[in-house]
């Protein structure tokens, strides 16, 4: 054997030579390995004899166009039994080889096994495929316009990471149209299954939203409820008890009880901000389920935190969710976010960060849609192309100034 | 001030006390208003001569956000009042069985109630606010008894209404509304009066505001008007004073 074909034998790569009307003239040992016979049996076979396939023409379709053009054929691709019944995939590189004019026309090729490296790719473009499910499902789940509320602005940001993810936000009413019920929300965790969960969160949380139960702190009717449970005043329930509260209420509590009893195996839960606002006179209630604290920031100035006022949601049964308020006056703006934003990284690892959030927010700007914009932009160049790893979720409300 | 007027049970003449004390309220110079919560089955506007003709809107087109809750508001004031600063302003519910069916199917956000009597109360310049409830306990009565400075519970002297009425004792006490007292209705003529005032203050730890006997007047009335205004010197009538004199204390 030349010495060529010593290298060929040692790269592991299977040789063969044939005559012209395709006839095996010469084999490595590779090759007879590869196909699981002595050479003894191989020589003289035709080619499409020892590569016998569902579609014989492959092969002989490929010698016939070496006959006729002179081409060479690559990466030809073909299923094969060898004799240990082994099922592979081969790939055929076949050219003419005029080097020995003397000798008669020949062809000579290499086949080499690519059986797993196939199967990678076709599990990668599976799994492509599924993530593209994934983010399509996500999207569907949220809002496809946000309803115009009339003496606000209301605008908002979505980027799924490049991994599925379960961050949402809502805008709906509720209680017969007369409040606004805004949600922003993180389900821990990636993949498919963050994105179900988040499908789920936000179904439930408009499905409680609805339901007219009775709040939690009523329930002196219960038996067991214990005497050390603090009542309230007159004053006070008059205050709790306003449009919205039990909505509000329910939405988390029911939402929390489900997740934690029902699916307390998959240990999902999600950190969530959830309002409700009556755009009559800019009143805010809201529960915050461990959730990055909204940003509300004054028109005169100021800035405050709508801080935790629970856990995240979907953790244990029964855990108490409180409720605070607030109000934001004329030209008072709202933004929410998921960590998504001040955890996003430049290529350098360094991130985004609260600071340079609030730095962009507390600069002046004329409307939601801009403020928004800007820190959008701004998270962009920040990010300037480096993989995003978690979604990006952020909506900005504005109580219109007084024209 | 809001006051509930409840009983556990059906039949003891609620809707009744309660429009009687109103117009005994407003005759002592109260602007009053009276809301009709029994959604299921609303009555008192009978008791007020409000034809369901003559409603335009109701409790129910206020909750489905059809209407503020002052056009849903009747001055049903009537003629004869002393003083003239006295009013009395009723929200009815519908009578229309479509409109019953969908709030029991769909119900509805509690909160919306309340926020309206703060605004009737506001705009009208109510000095007092009487809910009349379903009997038994729902949501409205809890809603009502929770957010309530007085609670009149009336019952009769049966064993059924006695033991019922422990019940909604016990809430009151554990939501621990301010000022509560018991009127006792349909008393037969042949009971000890006083008896009967000592035996419920007991087993109840609560004050009794007045014991008003069965009366014939009373059911020959049938609803059909206000029982202290056709009969103003009628044992009723006076003992009815006691609670307004037990409300305004």
């Amino acid at each position: 054997m030349s010495s060529t074909q010593e290298v060929l034998e040692k790269l592991g790569c299977a040789y063969f030579e044939t005559d012209i009307s395709g006839a095996i003239t010469a084999v490595n040992d590779t090759f007879c390995g590869l196909v699981g016979s002595e050479w003894e049996q191989i020589l003289g076979k035709r080619l499409v004899e020892i590569f016998r396939s569902s579609d014989p023409q492959i092969l002989e379709g490929a010698l016939d166009t070496i006959r006729d053009t002179g081409a060479a054929v690559r990466n030809l691709e073909l299923e094969f039994h060898n004799r240990s019944g082994q099922q592979m995939l081969l790939e055929f590189s076949i050219i003419p080889d005029t080097s020995k004019p003397g000798e008669g026309d020949i062809i000579c090729g290499l086949v080499r096994e690519i059986t797993s490296r196939k199967q990678t790719l076709e599990s990668l473009l599976a799994a492509e495929h599924e993530l593209e499910i994934g983010r399509r499902i996500q999207t569907s789940f949220l809002p496809s316009q946000i309803p115009p509320i009339p003496g606000w602005q209301i605008n908002a940001h979505f980027e799924a990471a490049r991994e599925v993810a379960g961050d949402f936000y809502d805008v709906f009413t509720l209680s017969s149209g007369r409040r606004v019920g805004l949600v922003m929300a993180d389900v821990v965790d990636k993949g498919v299954g963050a994105a179900l969960f988040m499908a789920l969160f936000r179904s439930l949380i408009r499905a409680f939203v609805d339901q007219h139960y009775k709040l939690g702190w009523m329930d002196v009717l219960s038996s067991d409820h214990s005497s050390t449970q603090e009542t309230t005043s007159v004053g006070q329930r008059r205050k709790l008890l306003s449009t919205g509260s039990t909505a509000l209420q329910n939405a988390i509590d029911l939402t929390n009880n489900f997740i934690a009893v029902n699916h307390s195996d998959t240990n999902m839960f999600a950190t969530m901000f959830v309002g409700v606002l009556d755009p009559t006179n800019g009143s805010l209630m809201y529960i915050n389920g461990g959730h990055d604290p909204p940003i509300l920031l004054r028109a005169s100035g100021p800035v405050e935190r709508l801080v935790p006022t629970g856990p995240a949601v979907g953790i244990l049964p029964d855990l108490k969710f409180s409720i605070e308020n607030t109000s934001l006056d004329r030209h008072d703006t709202l933004i929410a976010y998921t960590d998504g934003v001040t955890d996003a990284l430049n290529p350098a690892g360094e991130p985004f960060g609260e600071e340079r959030l609030l730095a962009l927010i507390e600069s002046p700007s004329n409307n939601a849609e801009e403020l928004k914009d800007r820190i959008v932009d701004d998270l962009h160049s920040h990010i300037a192309g480096r993989s995003q790893y978690d979604d990006i979720t952020l909506f900005v409300l504005r109580r219109n100034p007084i024209s | 001030m809001i006051v509930s007027v409840h009983s556990f049970r059906g039949g003891t003449g609620k809707s009744n006390t309660t429009a009687n004390t109103a117009v005994l309220l407003a005759k002592s110079g109260k602007r009053v208003g009276v809301v009709d919560t029994d959604i299921q089955s609303p009555g008192i506007h009978v008791l007020f001569g409000l034809d369901e003709g003559d409603m335009n809107y109701a409790l129910n087109d206020y909750l489905w956000g059809k209407c503020g809750i002052q056009e849903a508001a009747y001055d049903v004031s009537p003629d004869q009042m002393d003083n003239s600063d006295g009013r009395i302003f009723l929200i009815p519910s519908s009578l229309k069985a479509g409109e019953i069916t969908r709030i029991l199917r769909d119900g509805y956000d509690v909160g919306i109630l309340n926020d309206g009597f703060q605004s009737l109360i506001q705009s009208n310049r109510l000095d007092i606010l009487l809910i009349d409830t379903h009997p038994g306990l729902n949501e409205e009565t809890l809603l009502s008894i929770a957010i309530s400075d007085a609670l009149i519970i009336v019952l009769r002297p049966d064993q059924q209404d006695y033991q019922g009425t422990s019940v909604t004792v016990e809430v009151a006490r554990r939501l621990d509304v301010p000022n509560m007292m018991m009127v006792i209705n349909k008393v037969p003529q042949v009971f000890d009066f006083q008896e009967v005032r000592s035996h419920v203050e007991k087993i109840y730890n609560c004050d009794v505001a007045a014991v008003l006997p069965h009366s014939d007047e009373m059911m020959t009335l049938a609803s059909a008007g206000i029982f202290v205004l056709r009969y103003p010197d009628h044992d009723i009538s006076h003992s009815l004073n006691q609670v307004v004199a037990k409300l305004l204390v």
